[in-house]
């Protein structure tokens, strides 16, 4: 699944560490989800979008 | 680099409960040939190291439940790997033991194979989602 946890992060100008602190899990399994090589939870992907301000599909769309 | 403080506690809980569970064992040996075969007190005796390896369950519950889901999955993944290994390893060993008439393998050399093999799969899940 692709998604556009990256470049909403970047737009805040957050750190991966920054996002981490605000979803409560490690920068590694932000670094696994903005790489792709992670599909978060529904409840960790909910997190991001209230975060982001952002529907969940516009975050998270098929390959 | 810093380990976090909840992984040292970790770390350490864990070298706690191992060196107790080996010192308790050092007593058991050491003691039960004084005691008669199969009195309470050596029952007791002999059941007295179980307390460190409760510890360690307990323990690693404990670690397991203070993880992020992705922790979780990589811990997880190492941890039924380095079980199925070393059931394995049992396993063969006391088919190797019953049915060869090799010696018996020490116990604690499961310990070698479910430390080495979870430390594996844990490097090899974190491999995966790096």
């Amino acid at each position: 699944m692709k998604n556009q946890v990256r470049e909403r992060r970047a737009d805040r100008g957050w750190t991966q560490q920054d996002l981490a602190d605000k979803l409560g899990v490690s920068r590694q399994t932000v670094n696994a989800i903005e790489t792709g090589k992670y599909d978060p939870s529904l409840p960790l992907a909910f997190k991001l979008s209230v975060l982001f301000g952002e529907r969940i599909e516009a975050l998270f769309f098929p390959d | 680099m810093a380990l976090p403080r909840f992984d040292r506690v970790h770390l350490i809980g864990n070298v706690l409960w191992i060196l107790a569970f080996l010192a308790l064992v050092m007593l058991a040996r050491t003691q039960a040939p004084a005691l008669a075969a199969g009195s309470r007190e050596r029952i007791v005796l002999a059941l007295l190291p179980a307390a460190p390896l409760l510890a360690g369950v307990l323990l690693e519950i404990r670690y397991l439940l203070r993880l992020d889901e992705l922790q979780l999955r990589i811990w997880l993944f190492a941890l039924i790997g380095g079980t199925y290994c070393s059931m394995s390893v049992a396993l063969v060993a006391w088919l190797l033991e019953s049915l060869a008439g090799l010696p018996r393998i020490a116990p604690y050399t499961l310990f070698l194979v479910f430390a080495v093999t979870t430390w594996l799969g844990y490097f090899v899940a974190r491999w995966r989602y790096r």
